[in-house]
């Protein structure tokens, strides 16, 4: 018990400022316990709590005062973290307090976008008998339920609810899923549970625009693993290679930056892997022994099949790559060399939005480095995680309306015929919903999403939404899609509620954290999951009995007892006690802290995580789950779902034509990009990319004037959205620093300030997702689909841009 | 015989004795002035002086340009006249008091800008309570208030026998005119006194007068900004102030001549004198610029070149190159031969030197 | 006597501005809205320059260097800003008259002039650090009030103030640990040691100002593809 009550004390006594761990002096945090005690005054609670503004999962300790929240600090405990924050993480306090949040429960008044305050019990009975009303009438499969950026239990609620409710139209809208595996992934090595970047360990890192110092998976984590590679470091200084056409921190940081033309990083890999084969750098052993269809092959039925090899080596010579990507011979055979030189290295080439038009091969392609520098499975290279051992749920109830439901296809189309390969196309949505095809949708259910600001079919789901005669939005604001809302139960902030976040997709652990909240709610506003409790208590019958629980805590304290039965891994504590334990460990001992679940649980809501440090021995088997237990770049899982989808669909068109539209060969199956004709300019001289700035939060931060007056560093900006412009074409196109311009796209047009910065393509111009003022970037976005992610393709609309 | 005198000097009685309505005019105007100016304070007050248009790093803008200016206009009286009455320079007499009454009024102005430019006023004794002598700025407060009393005594003694004048020949106010005569009666033992005591002021307020100026300066070159470090920056000053005082002296003279017709007093030898005054200070200020920002320019570090080319080339160049013509070129080419339109020529050359001279202070306060 | 320093590694730095938020919030620094941002009147005790160069950039995170010889204290008419026997040098809100002398003084442009009333006192701001009222300079203190926390602690425990007592909000949360903080006057401290190191130089270091916040160069250039 002591243990325990140390450990907190620990953590508190870090946060409180009196950092012992940070500087890893472990002694003294000991002693300060005591004294941290009788210092505490009554009034003072340090709740550890999760951030919530990026998919990163950074543990926080919020200090509250009365009540009052009076600051945060990193929870120096925290695995993902250890103390460490990034910008965004202080948002949390303005976001609380934001003077434009909700004050309670909303309804329509008459028109859409007019809006009056109900009390929650009205606004809870207009929304069931809806509810109940469609399930009558064998009309549940209409509702669909539109969810944003969060993991862990939120989802697995939503999840329940859909299935027992009966409509299969739970479509999440978002880029990376990272308690997925990527479909590269799955695909190239059959894995079942998401494949992490052993970026910590490796003494090289090739990223192809992936932001690990401003976005992506958790810039915190991305920057502790970066500063490993540093001077000052215990190991010799390691090597970043960024593959990016934007001159972002990450590319500024890394030791080598290689602008790129956008949309063209699968050629470049396929020009390094044609270097590294060519020079004899690859790992021949693993790739002899490991991996499958890199030579010529010949299957059961005697066909020859093309390899990986000799295709690559035809056809993406290094001329050949240079032009199409715009990087020089020379760089490429100098990344292939640190590849080789440098072990162990690593590639990452999971990047949010897709890359261009062959995205899936692109991502395979990317991958296929990772077989040839043969870093499957060892350290510093990739690594498979532990699927955290949570309590299986009671099974989901069906009656007979669910079942029926259920059996509808989804609207969005998604895991069938050009969507074969992705759980949700919101891409598709709009126009689906538009022509009631192949049902009319009767309700929608907003949540964290705001579709009608940031998808880049906006203007098509904006259209879509007229034709719905219910939405209900969980928007703590009144963003651009809650005010088309008939009703909105806003939802609490992540200090005010319940949560938990499950990542399992970081190396060499995986880790549960829990928080409870650290203050009450503000407003009259509640936990989303506990309404979603409520309304399937109302709606009754099998939708209450699959959702049983009263509230959201006993939901998770229900799942985290799988935990505390694993007999394995830890409430976080003291790395001292950590690598005692470990020790313990190795030698075959585990000690189990707690005598009971109860005191686990206390534990665990006292120092906000669990974590299994020992993560899953790291070997080939585990990663290697395909038909031919190898790594195949000939891709027999995407071979199989396409002769399926012929037998179930009796055409392999539209998923041939997702696919690239490529003849149905052996090509279809291997990382193979076809290399682009050259596109020409036409009016539209520039490409637009819009990025993730470090400051910008998800949740899109809309309100938190820290981060909207100081966004950026590089270039001069404030409170207000910006475009950036390469200096040489300001200079030709006669606009300076400041200047209002006009950029075009051929779906419309904005006027922004212009911001000039050096480097990279002048044919580039970026736009920054921002929360502050400025007309939305996705007014210029064109809307053509990712087939893979049933999303808008992100970097590939040109534009032009002109003096306002 | 005081008689005599008294009736030919009665031009001089004249705009006291009776006050017509363009007096009034003029005194209900400039009172506007000063109401819209209090207002105007007040937000400010209230506010905070972000209603200025100040801001990061330039966090010193008119309000200090300003001080300096008028600081160095202070110069043109006390200064001026008591070198020229030591030097015993006969056609000085016309001139001098109204070079002292300048330098009084100007003072509190100069003055009242550092307290406006304050940003707690209100807090202005703690100057007094926790006075902190290593400041160059507790410097300035010290010798400025100085050389306002002394200046203010220097213009009050020689006013007495004419204050004793009034006190004799006019109806109005007399008790006050009394009072401030101090019963003079004009004995041959009171001139002594009042001689002596004048003479001493004179040499007195010599030395006040420059180190209220250097020390001025002191408060820029006392900081290591760049293009403020620097050992001229005292000699530079003094030399900005006399310039630009006798500029505004030559204007103020000018004006009252014409207001006061009183050309009989102020004769054209008295504007050729102090032009050829203007014209060698002139030259030194000109010596000095040059000096000042060659040593700038060979010590060539990059700090300071920056602010040197945003002053030659830079953002500022409008008011350098125009401070440049102002002070140098203009009265240059008017003061060179003043053979006729004496008064023209050297008025044209103050009007412009004095604008000149408070750009000079803008250029090196605002840059940097 | 303790003499509290900060060094900086540039080669680790990543410009995130985590620091810049941390002490924002720590701090009650407010945020003085899109109007005064745009006359350049943002208050950022804590400040991340880029330095670009033909070979590379390079982001510099610039608190008030906490001179040893602190031209900016010299200046102050009223003893509002002053070097205190610790090396931190602190500014006295209640005392200041807002001439901004100090503002001229400092090289580094690390103070901050309350050009209005910026800070009204709200919900979520440290108790422990004072709001300031208009008309009055502002900048990094070394996060003083954590010093005394620390002190009080220390002593609750009948101790010696000990190493990593004392932590800036800014050194706690960096993402890559860029920046350390402790006494360099304890030659065995981590701060002392890095201080020493050969990629070790102090801003402006011609100025005399002896800044009590080092820095450490990158070893290599960085390569360009
Ligand atoms: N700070 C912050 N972090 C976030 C989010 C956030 O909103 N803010 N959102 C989260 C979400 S939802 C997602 S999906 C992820 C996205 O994570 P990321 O994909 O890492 O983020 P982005 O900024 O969209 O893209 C990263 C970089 O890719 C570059 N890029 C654009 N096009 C190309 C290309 O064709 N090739 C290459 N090589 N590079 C290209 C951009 O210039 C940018 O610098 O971030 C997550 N993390
Ligand atoms: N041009 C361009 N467009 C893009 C992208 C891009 O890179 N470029 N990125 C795309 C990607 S990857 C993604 S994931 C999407 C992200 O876009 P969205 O899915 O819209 O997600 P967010 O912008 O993170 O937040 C949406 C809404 O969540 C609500 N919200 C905030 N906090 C809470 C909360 O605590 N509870 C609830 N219930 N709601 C809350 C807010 O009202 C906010 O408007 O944007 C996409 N759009
Ligand atoms: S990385 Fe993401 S989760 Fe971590 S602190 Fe920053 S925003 Fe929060
Ligand atoms: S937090 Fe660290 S890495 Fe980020 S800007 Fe500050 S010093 Fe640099
Ligand atoms: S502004 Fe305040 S602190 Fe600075 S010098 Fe003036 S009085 Fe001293
Ligand atoms: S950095 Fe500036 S403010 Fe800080 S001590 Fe040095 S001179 Fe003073
Ligand atoms: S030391 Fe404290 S006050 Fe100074 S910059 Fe860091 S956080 Fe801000
Ligand atoms: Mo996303």
């Amino acid at each position: 018990m002591r243990v325990t009550r140390r450990g907190f004390i620990q953590a508190v006594g870090a946060s409180a400022g009196a950092a012992a761990l940070v500087s890893g002096h472990l002694a003294k945090a000991d002693v300060s316990v005591s004294g941290l005690e009788r210092w505490a005054t009554p009034e003072e609670t340090l709740v550890p709590s999760i951030c919530q503004q990026c998919p990163g999962g950074c543990g926080f300790i919020a200090r509250t005062l009365d009540g009052e929240l009076a600051g945060i600090a990193g929870n120096p405990l925290h695995p993902i973290n250890r103390g460490a924050l990034c910008p965004k993480a202080y948002g949390a306090l303005q976001l609380l307090y934001d003077p434009n949040r909700l004050r309670g429960p909303l309804a329509r008044d008459g028109a859409r976008g007019r809006l009056r305050p109900i009390g929650w019990d009205e606004a809870l009975r207009l929304v069931t008998a809806r509810l109940s009303e469609l399930r009558s009438k064998g009309l549940a499969h209409t509702v669909a339920i539109l969810g944003g950026q969060y993991r862990g239990y939120r989802d697995t609620v939503w999840q329940r609810f859909a299935e027992a409710y009966g409509t299969p139209n739970y479509i999440r809208v978002r880029c990376l899923a990272p308690e997925q595996p990527a479909l590269a992934h799955q695909l190239m090595q059959g894995v079942t549970s998401p494949l992490s970047y052993d970026l910590a360990q490796a003494h090289c890192i090739l990223s192809f625009g992936v932001g690990l110092l401003e976005s992506w998976l958790g810039p915190v984590h991305a920057s502790r693993a970066f500063a490993g590679l540093r001077a000052g470091a215990e190991r010799q200084r390691g090597r970043l290679i960024h593959v990016d056409p934007r001159r972002s921190h990450t590319a500024i940081k890394a030791d080598r930056w290689v602008p790129i033309i956008p949309g063209t990083d699968g050629l470049l890999a396929l020009g390094i892997a044609n270097a590294l084969i060519r020079e004899g750098l690859y790992d021949r052993e693993f790739v002899e022994q490991h991996t499958h269809g890199f030579e010529d092959w010949v299957d059961a039925s005697g066909q020859r099949h093309e390899g990986f090899k000799d295709l690559v080596l035809s056809e993406y010579g290094l001329l050949t790559v240079s032009n199409a990507t715009g990087v020089p011979v020379k760089t490429i055979l100098e990344i292939a060399r640190d590849l080789a030189t440098l072990k162990p290295a690593v590639v990452v080439g999971e990047r949010g939005p897709a890359y261009g038009r062959d995205d899936l091969h692109t991502r395979m392609a990317i991958h296929s480095l990772n077989a040839l520098l043969g870093n499957i499975g060892g350290a510093g290279g990739i690594l498979v995680q532990a699927a955290l051992p949570l309590s299986p749920l009671p099974p989901v109830r069906q009656d007979e309306t669910a079942k029926r439901g259920l059996s509808h296809p989804r609207i969005d189309g998604a895991g069938r015929g050009r969507y074969r390969l992705v759980a949700s196309a919101p891409q598709v949505l709009p126009e689906r919903i538009l022509g009631g095809d192949p049902y009319p949708i009767n309700a929608l259910f907003l949540f964290a999403t705001n579709p009608l600001a940031n998808h880049p079919a906006k203007e098509a789901f904006a259209r879509a939404f007229e034709r719905i005669p219910f939405i209900v939005s969980f928007s703590p604001f009144l963003d651009e899609s809650s005010a088309r809302a008939d009703v909105i139960l806003p939802d609490s902030t992540y200090l005010e509620r319940w949560q938990d976040d499950q990542v399992a997709h970081l190396a060499g652990f995986s880790c549960f954290s829990l928080a409870g909240p650290a203050t009450l709610p503000r407003h009259d506003t509640r936990d989303t999951v506990d309404v979603v409790l409520q309304l399937a208590k109302s709606v009754g019958g099998s939708v209450a009995h699959s959702l049983p629980w009263e509230s959201f805590d006993k939901l998770l304290h229900a799942g985290a007892h799988g935990l505390w039965e694993s007999g394995r891994g830890y409430v976080i504590s003291t790395p001292a006690e950590e690598s005692l334990r470990r020790v313990l460990e190795r030698q075959g001992y585990w000690v189990p802290e707690f005598k009971s679940y109860d005191e686990f649980w206390k534990a665990l809501v006292k120092r906000g995580a669990w974590w299994d440090p020992t993560g899953l021995p790291v070997g080939r088997k585990a990663l290697l789950r395909t038909a031919s237990g190898k790594f195949e770049f000939h891709s027999t899982a995407l071979e199989q779902i396409v002769s399926e989808a012929v037998k179930r669909e009796g055409t392999d068109a539209p998923l041939v034509q997702a696919l690239g539209g490529r003849d149905r060969g052996d090509r279809l199956y291997l990382p193979l990009v076809p290399i682009p004709a050259r596109e020409e300019r036409g009016e539209f001289p520039l490409r637009l990319i819009t990025y993730r700035l470090m400051t910008r939060p998800i949740g899109g931060g809309r309100n938190q004037p820290w981060l909207l007056e100081q966004p950026a560093v590089l270039v001069r900006a404030a409170w207000e959205r910006w475009v950036e412009v390469h200096r040489e074409t300001a200079t030709k196109l006669g606009i300076a620093e400041g200047d209002a311009v006009w950029v075009e796209s051929m779906k419309g047009r904005i006027r922004l300030r212009v911001r000039l910065v050096a480097g990279g393509s002048p044919e580039v111009v970026n736009i920054p997702l921002f929360g502050g003022e400025g007309p939305s970037q996705n007014d210029l976005i064109a809307n053509e689909t990712d087939a893979f992610r049933g999303f808008g393709l992100l970097n590939t609309t040109r534009v032009k841009v002109s003096k306002a | 015989m005081v008689d005599t005198t008294v009736e030919r000097d009665a031009a001089l009685f004249a705009p006291i004795a009776q006050t017509g309505w363009g007096f009034y005019l003029t005194v209900a105007v400039l009172g506007l002035a000063i109401l819209w100016g209090a207002t105007a304070y007040w937000t400010q007050f209230n506010e905070g002086l972000g209603v200025t248009g100040l801001q990061q790093p330039v966090s010193w803008g008119f309000y200090v340009t300003n001080f300096v200016f008028f600081i160095g206009i202070s110069h043109a009286g006390t200064l001026i006249s008591a070198i020229l009455r030591l030097s015993k320079a006969e056609w000085r007499r016309p001139i001098t008091r109204m070079a002292e009454v300048i330098t009084v009024m100007v003072l509190f102005i100069g003055a009242g800008q550092i307290l406006v430019d304050l940003g707690r006023p209100d807090r202005m004794l703690n100057v007094i309570r926790y006075g902190r002598y290593q400041s160059p700025l507790l410097w300035d407060a010290t010798s400025i208030s100085a050389y306002l009393t002394a200046s203010t005594f220097y213009l009050y003694l020689p006013l007495i026998p004419d204050l004793a004048i009034l006190r004799d020949r006019l109806g109005k106010r007399r008790f006050l005119y009394a009072v401030l005569a101090m019963g003079w009666t004009g004995t041959e033992r009171q001139q002594k006194i009042l001689n002596r005591a004048i003479a001493t002021m004179a040499v007195l307020v010599i030395p006040i007068a420059v180190s209220v100026h250097t020390v001025v300066s002191f408060v820029f070159s006392m900081t290591i900004q760049p293009a403020w470090h620097s050992s001229i920056f005292g000699p530079y000053f003094v030399a900005g102030a006399i310039f630009s005082g006798i500029a505004a002296l030559i204007v103020a003279m000018a004006i009252i001549r014409r207001i006061y017709h009183f050309a009989a007093y102020l004769k054209p030898i008295h504007f050729r004198y102090l032009g050829h005054l203007l014209l060698v200070m002139t030259l030194l200020w000109f010596y000095l610029t040059f000096a000042e920002y060659l040593t700038g320019f060979y010590g060539n570090e990059p700090e300071e070149m920056k602010v040197f080319w945003s002053k030659f080339t830079g953002p500022f160049w409008p008011t350098f190159w125009a401070m440049l013509v102002l002070n140098f070129v203009v009265p240059m080419t008017c003061l060179v031969r003043l053979g006729h339109h004496t008064i023209g020529k050297t008025v044209a050359a103050s009007v412009s030197v004095v604008i000149g001279m408070w750009l000079e202070r803008f250029n090196i306060i605002v840059p940097t | 006597m303790a003499l509290w320093g900060m060094v900086i590694d540039l080669d680790r730095c990543t410009g995130c501005q985590a620091c810049v938020m941390a002490c924002k919030a720590e701090n009650n620094v407010p945020a003085v809205g899109a109007k005064e941002a745009a006359r350049g009147r943002t208050i950022s005790w804590m400040h991340v320059l880029v330095e670009e160069s033909e070979e590379r950039t390079r982001f510099l995170p610039r608190p008030c260097l906490q001179c040893d010889d602190p031209p900016c204290t010299k200046v102050c008419p009223v003893y509002a800003t002053y070097r205190n026997p610790e090396g931190i040098v602190a500014q006295i809100y209640a005392r200041c008259i807002g001439c901004r002398f100090c503002m001229a003084a400092c090289p580094y442009n690390a103070k901050y002039f309350n050009w209005l009333r910026y800070q009204k006192a709200a919900p979520g701001q440290n108790p422990d650090v004072s709001v300031r009222p208009k008309g009055v300079v502002e900048k990094c203190t070394f996060c003083h009030h954590r010093l005394q926390k620390a002190r009080d602690r220390a002593r609750a425990e009948q101790r010696e103030l000990a190493p990593g007592d004392y932590v800036p909000a800014c050194a706690e949360t960096c993402p890559t640990r860029a920046i350390a903080f402790g006494d360099l006057s304890d030659s065995g401290s981590e701060v002392a040691k890095l201080a020493k190191s050969p990629r070790a130089f102090r801003l402006g270091e011609a100025l005399g100002t002896k800044p009590k916040v080092i820095y450490l160069s990158e070893t290599e250039a960085q390569g360009r593809g």
